[in-house]
């Protein structure tokens, strides 16, 4: 099944992004609200996403986007996420998947995915295999014996698969890693509805096969582009998805306290000791409602500075000391994110009480999304990286070094150019 | 309505209850029947159902009767060895030992009323493994305490009760439920047989926790009793509340959320060595060598201890007090412990079956694997009443020397029957 065709607006600047990104959140947040629509898969969510226009603010000025700054682009992924944590993860996904097209050869291909982009189609990717992040596993592309390309395997957590136009894949081959990026038409290609968490249903996480797809070798950058440096990936090759993983649970903190302080207000008895006559007027309550506002205001204001950041580092990327504090910027930025995201989305019970936990309200999403999305990777990872730069000088990783070595082959998956030392261009899965 | 398929379930394969020599016996008997429970309630397709099997598991193995005295066929049980039963099946599943937690609330109360032949009916049908339920709460009011339910009296002088009750914990799978209504001439408590016409069980819990504690719905449609299952109007309730009057079922409470959080415990060290991959920035070969990991289990283990060890204390003083015929100069003290131990298991609980996520990787979330019912459970059963008016007391006694309360005094009206949820 494929999305309905759709003609989104182009948007004319950064401002109207984020205007746009409002509009869509607050038709989202529509949906989202009703409990049955938990384990559906969304559709019409996507769409409204899609038809916004504010999947295509990535494309550079230079194939005719308008090349939003990356302030902009973290603020539309935190504002959806703040309306639904998964269809946040589908634009988080969609981000990090096609800034690999802008650094493709200049071809027809290049144009139909560029051109597709601004038609409002979507990204997702297929990299994980189930068995931990840098193990690979046996998704493989070989030559058959008239000496055709062929692609076999199977990858899980492939954010975004289910409702994308476009699928990144990393592999395996004689000649090292590859990437394919195949449509969703694909005949051997099955997009599975498969992706059955307790939270995040929206990202579409699922299974995707690839039953002997005959691929196009163009569609298939091999393994030596970068010329097999160990160090071909950049430190902050991650720091794109990471920075947008951080906007995802910023925006479901936000979404957590905006519905606890309206079911407070609008659906709650007050407790009989307080004395008061409304729930929102007990001292405790306000109190603990400011807690969680200082968390999210935290969290935003990291969030805001790491964007900024990553901006400054985008326009001077030799600067090393620029890199540490993204790196630095941008673990802080999701150690407040997942800490103020988990922290609000359980605490709030507390003060709702026991009728605001029936399933009509539908509260517990928050909790259910930022607890399984915040398990992308582990945050105590990255505070084990802040920690040791200020301990012990060591410079920041997004996952550590070893671990750059083996995502080599999911590099190539997202079709970009490693050699390329430039965040704007560089390799960056999940 | 599945409440037939129960009796089938029990009609089945009902061996009478286990009876037990000693507390340890009863305690042996709880970890037995956790045991089973917790095989059961692992599978994620039991989340929503109703808890028949467990039910049945908890009937037959006889810890529902340990409060029971000696000459009923009950141990006459410690208030330790209550607690502790009811922490050691919440470890197995939250709802199924809130079953057991109202049930005990209840025939607290059954066994302070006046030897009758309804008495002697329930105190039988207890010793067989048959459970209580409570049906107080209700939705709608201005507050917790604030009901509709009414009686009034027939042409021959019975009592005809119409309303709807919610938060009904147990009922649903209850032999006797406990109530009450309001009348012209006060608040009256009774006690109802399941099988009652007139009484309608709801399987209406639609909570995204706690579910088999089967906490909804129990409506009374010109329900009509006997004097004998009524408390008159005035009749036991106290001229001057007792302050511990809520103690005995707090306590219960805290011993569900301490049971939870090692529930949540266990199930995390065991996925850590079954089923988590190493992260890629550690230099380990199991995930359980990590460092990190190591260290936040230890954060686990010290929350749980801590609240482990104030449930233990909080028992041990509720059985102090009641050996001494509770007296007032040891309200205060067994107030502010059983606070403590309801923050602290409220505390753990929440923090382990949360923050265990951040330990045990992606494929975690899965439904299949059923771990997020613990915090779900655990969420759900302590917005009971709010933690936070626990501490206020606590609090005001330290800074004021106000004399601490379950709920405020002022503020509860208590049914005549029942003890209280």
């Amino acid at each position: 099944m494929t999305t309905t065709t759709i003609t989104p607006p182009r948007l004319a600047s950064d401002a109207e992004a984020i205007a746009a990104a409002h509009e869509a959140a607050g038709r989202i947040a529509r949906l989202a609200r009703d409990a049955s629509f938990n384990d559906s898969v969304p559709h019409e969510a996507a769409e409204i996403l899609s038809a916004s226009g504010i999947t295509s603010i990535y494309v550079p000025r230079e194939f005719g986007g308008i090349g939003a700054s990356i302030e902009t682009v973290v603020e539309t992924v935190r504002i959806i996420s703040a309306a639904d944590g998964g269809v946040g993860q589908l634009l988080q996904i969609h981000n990090v998947m096609i800034r690999g097209v802008f650094s493709r050869p200049d071809d027809e291909f290049r144009a139909r995915l560029i051109a597709d982009i601004f038609a409002g189609k979507r990204f997702g990717n297929a990299l994980a295999e189930g068995k931990g992040k840098g193990k690979g596993g046996g998704t493989r592309l070989s030559r058959d014996e008239r000496g055709v390309w062929r692609l076999n395997g199977r990858k899980t957590f492939a954010t975004g698969c289910y409702l994308a136009e476009w699928i990144s894949i990393s592999a395996t081959s004689d000649d090292g890693p590859v990437g394919v990026l195949l449509n969703r038409d694909t005949p051997g290609l099955t997009l599975e509805d498969d992706w059955d968490a307790y939270g995040q249903q929206h990202s579409v996480s699922g299974s995707v096969g690839f039953d002997n797809i005959e691929v196009d070798p163009r569609f298939a950058p091999k393994a030596n582009i970068g010329g097999g440096s160990p160090d071909f990936m950049p430190r902050t090759g991650l720091t794109w998805p990471q920075i947008l993983h951080a906007a995802i649970d910023t925006g479901i903190a936000r979404g957590a306290l905006d519905a606890a302080t309206a079911y407070i207000r609008d659906n709650m008895r007050a407790w009989p000791e307080a004395g008061v006559d409304r729930a929102a007027d007990e001292q405790y309550t306000i109190k603990r409602i400011g807690e969680y506002a200082v968390a999210v205001r935290a969290a935003e204001s990291a969030l805001r500075y790491a964007a900024r950041t990553f901006d400054h580092f985008k326009a001077d990327p030799g600067n090393r000391a620029l890199e540490d504090e993204l790196i630095l910027a941008t673990a802080t930025a999701r150690a407040q994110s997942d800490e103020a995201s988990v922290f609000i989305g359980s605490d709030l019970f507390s003060l709702t009480g026991a009728n605001s936990t029936l399933d009509k309200w539908n509260l517990q999403r928050f909790w259910a999304d930022a607890r399984v999305h915040t398990t992308h990777d582990p945050i105590r990872w990255r505070i084990y990286h802040i920690g040791n730069y200020y301990l012990n000088g060591i410079p920041p990783d997004e996952y550590g070094r070893a671990a750059r070595l083996r995502q080599q082959e999911i590099a190539i998956a997202t079709n970009s150019s490693p050699t390329l030392n430039s965040p704007a261009t560089e390799a960056s899965p999940l | 309505m599945s409440a037939q398929s129960a009796t089938d379930l029990l009609d089945r394969a009902p061996p009478p209850a286990a009876r037990f020599a000693s507390e340890a016996e009863a305690i042996a008997a709880a970890h037995e029947a956790a045991r089973l429970i917790s095989a059961i309630s692992a599978d994620p397709a039991e989340r929503n159902r109703i808890p028949h099997e467990q039910a049945a598991i908890l009937e037959r193995s006889g810890v529902t009767a340990v409060a029971l005295p000696v000459a009923d066929g009950g141990l006459g049980a410690s208030v330790a060895t209550i607690v502790e039963i009811t922490r050691i099946i919440s470890a197995a599943d939250g709802g199924v030992g809130q079953l057991v937690q109202i049930h005990n609330m209840m025939l607290r109360g059954l066994l302070r009323r006046p030897a009758d032949l309804l008495r002697d009916r329930i105190v039988a049908d207890v010793a067989a493994g048959k459970r209580l339920g409570h049906a107080a709460a209700e939705v709608g009011g201005k507050h917790k305490f604030d009901t509709r339910t009414r009686a009034a009296r027939n042409a021959q002088g019975q009592w005809v009760v119409n309303g709807a009750k919610f938060y009904a914990t147990g009922s649903y799978l209850a032999d006797w439920i406990f109530s009450g209504a309001k009348t012209d001439e006060g608040q009256i408590g009774f006690i109802v047989h399941r099988d009652t016409p007139g009484l309608v069980l709801d399987d209406d819990w639609h909570s995204f926790g706690q579910r088999h504690s089967v906490s909804g719905g129990v409506r009374f449609v010109d329900l009509v009793l006997d004097d004998g299952q009524v408390s008159a109007p005035g009749a036991g309730a106290p001229g001057k509340p007792e302050r511990t009057g809520l103690t005995w079922a707090q306590i219960n409470h805290a011993a569900i959320d301490c049971g939870i959080a090692r529930g949540a415990f266990e199930a995390a060290i065991h996925y850590l060595n079954n089923n988590s991959n190493v992260w890629v920035d550690a230099e380990v070969e199991r995930a359980v060598q990590e460092p990190l990991i190591i260290k936040r289990i230890g954060d686990y283990a010290v929350a749980l201890r801590v609240a482990e060890s104030l449930l233990r204390d909080a028992a041990e003083l509720y059985d102090a007090y009641n050996a001494k015929g509770r007296p007032e100069t040891l309200d205060d003290e067994l107030i502010l412990a059983v606070a403590a131990a309801r923050t602290k298991t409220d505390e753990a609980a929440l923090l382990i079956s949360s923050d265990m996520f951040s330990l045990l990787g992606a494929s975690a979330s899965y439904r299949k694997f059923n771990l997020d019912r613990f915090w779900a459970d655990v969420r759900v059963h302590t917005t009971h009443d709010p933690i936070r008016w626990r501490l206020h007391h606590v609090g005001d006694f330290y800074l004021n020397g106000t004399p601490p309360h379950e709920y405020s005094a002022g503020a509860v009206r208590r049914p005549v029957v029942s003890s209280g949820n």
